[in-house]
């Protein structure tokens, strides 16, 4: 009887806690209220980022490095978006590039003129390309969460839609066109080559 | 008769509690703006997280262990936090979406943490892993599971009934000191009054003579570890409501942090010999010194330097009075 008594007090206090914890209701009226960033980007990946890697915020790879050593405040200026403070300027790059090695995770791809970068081809995190299309907003987003889920979506469609479909054909010697998003550290340069996150990959 | 012996000052903290004392009083004279009652709630807000991660620390390194993941077990916890409250849970399955409550996320977090530390004890009393090399592999597990539950990514916007917990003030005294007060006091009583505290010194002391005097040592252990997960889930909601956002790097080097504060109080690293007072005391230096060096402008590359040089100081007394007493 003591047993019962005990046990049932202890069922009662975790329903007592499930209940004081959570509320339930139907997903479908939820999902009505939330941010869907699939949705949000919907529009700027079938639109607009098919005319921005064409555009003229694009640097092209070689006058990047002449640049990077002549005018790098021009470079700044004239390509990079910041999210702000400390910070780096984050900036689309396109060209025609030969594949030197192929590694994991990066592919070391060169231009003819001998500018050097590293290609993502897997694994893509952070803020990099939503920054270098300089198209969307904390000001247009409810909360900074949603804003970085907007950076998600973005490297999830790049992985599965841009690079997963042509990963297996990067090979020493194949020469490709990218278009690509970089960052460019406020002061300095990256201890290793420039990492390059494609938007465009097209093998020739 | 309780509060006397709750309170009651044990020897080996005089040291550095003096050393705290003189500390202060250096300080108030070097800058101004040291002895303001702005300043001295932000040293005892700062503590705060500290002074929760450290109470844990105590009973770990009180019975001869190491907690290496408690910086990342806070990370997790907080994270898991801010995302319950954003996300929720979403069941597609059965067309049923779980919200929850501040209470309900307070719990959730608390359990993570203690699950966490729950696994750091099974896998010393159980499988035999060194502390260090278990909480060493812990402090990487939770460390990844936090990149991947937050994708690398800070979630904030948390509302303002959590925020609350880490802003907001209770009868003149800020929520995280309150919080930091009652995990000190509940703990201080527990290892005085409680048998199972006195068992934690026994350990520390002599884990063979524990065990063959009937002490349930692995249990003491799994319970002393989950208690340090649970303690640093408490630190999460503080930090994690301190900032309104949960931030997937949080917790990096707190373990060490924590670890000085325990030696500071004396505690012995060989376990059965130190004090949760102690520990409050080696806390309010770390605060005080991280405090006092910014005020006087010195370089956090010095203020580092300093740092190290105090525990080391504290560890060669903890020795020079091991060696006295012998």
């Amino acid at each position: 009887m003591k047993k019962i008594v005990t046990w049932t007090l202890r069922i009662l206090a975790v329903v007592a806690v499930v209940a004081l914890s959570i509320q339930l209701e139907p997903l479908d009226q939820r999902a009505s209220e939330t941010f869907d960033p699939t949705q949000d980007i919907e529009a700027f990946w079938n639109d607009e980022l098919p005319e921005l890697v064409q555009g003229y915020r694009v640097v092209d790879a070689d006058l990047f490095r002449a640049e990077l050593k002549n005018n790098r405040k021009l470079l700044v200026d004239r390509y990079g978006s910041t999210l702000g403070i400390g910070a780096p300027y984050s900036m689309l790059l396109g060209g025609e590039f030969e594949v030197v090695a192929v590694g994991e995770e990066l592919t070391h791809i060169r231009t003819a003129q001998g500018a050097e970068f590293d290609l993502r081809t897997n694994y893509i995190f952070g803020n990099t390309v939503r920054e270098a299309t300089a198209a969307f907003s904390i000001d247009d987003y409810e909360n900074t969460m949603d804003f970085n889920l907007v950076s998600s979506e973005l490297n999830r469609r790049i992985i599965e839609q841009v690079i997963a479909p042509q990963r297996d054909q990067l090979a020493v010697g194949v020469r490709l066109q990218v278009v690509g998003a970089i960052d460019l550290p406020q002061e300095g340069l990256p201890k290793g080559r420039f990492e390059l996150i494609p938007l465009t990959l097209n093998l020739r | 008769m309780l509060s006397k012996s709750i309170f009651r000052i044990d020897r080996s903290i005089l040291r550095p509690l003096v050393a705290l004392l003189v500390m202060a009083l250096a300080m108030s004279f070097l800058s101004e703006n040291f002895a303001t009652s702005d300043n001295f709630f932000n040293v005892m807000r700062q503590v705060s997280v500290n002074l929760c991660i450290s109470v844990g620390m105590t009973l770990v390194i009180l019975t001869g262990g190491i907690d290496l993941s408690v910086g990342s077990i806070l990370a997790l916890s907080g994270a898991v936090a801010a995302g319950l409250i954003k996300t929720g849970i979403s069941c597609e399955g059965v067309n049923l979406y779980v919200s929850f409550t501040f209470f309900g996320v307070v719990v959730v977090a608390l359990l993570v943490g203690a699950f966490l530390g729950w696994f750091n004890g099974l896998m010393v009393t159980r499988f035999k892993v060194p502390p260090f090399i278990a909480t060493l592999g812990m402090l990487t597990i939770a460390r990844g599971m936090t990149m991947l539950y937050t994708n690398g990514h800070p979630i904030t916007g948390l509302g303002a009934q959590f925020e609350y917990l880490g802003t907001g003030w209770f009868c003149g005294v800020p929520m995280p000191v309150l919080v930091a007060a009652v995990v000190v006091v509940v703990f201080a009583l527990f290892m005085r009054k409680s048998p199972w505290g006195r068992y934690i010194y026994a350990i520390g002391g002599n884990e063979r003579a524990s065990r063959l005097s009937g002490i349930s040592v692995n249990r003491i252990k799994l319970f002393v570890y989950t208690m340090a997960g649970l303690l640093s889930a408490v630190a999460a909601l503080i930090v994690t409501a301190r900032l309104d956002s949960a931030q997937p790097n949080a917790g990096s080097g707190y373990e060490l942090d924590s670890i000085a504060a325990v030696v500071i109080g004396g505690t012995s690293l060989n376990g059965g010999k130190g004090s949760i007072w102690g520990t409050v005391i080696g806390a309010l230096i770390i605060g005080v010194l991280n405090n006092g060096l910014v005020l006087l402008n010195v370089s956090p590359f010095w203020q580092q330097v300093i740092k190290g040089l105090v525990i080391l100081l504290a560890v060669i007394m903890d020795r020079m009075s091991a060696k006295e007493q012998a």
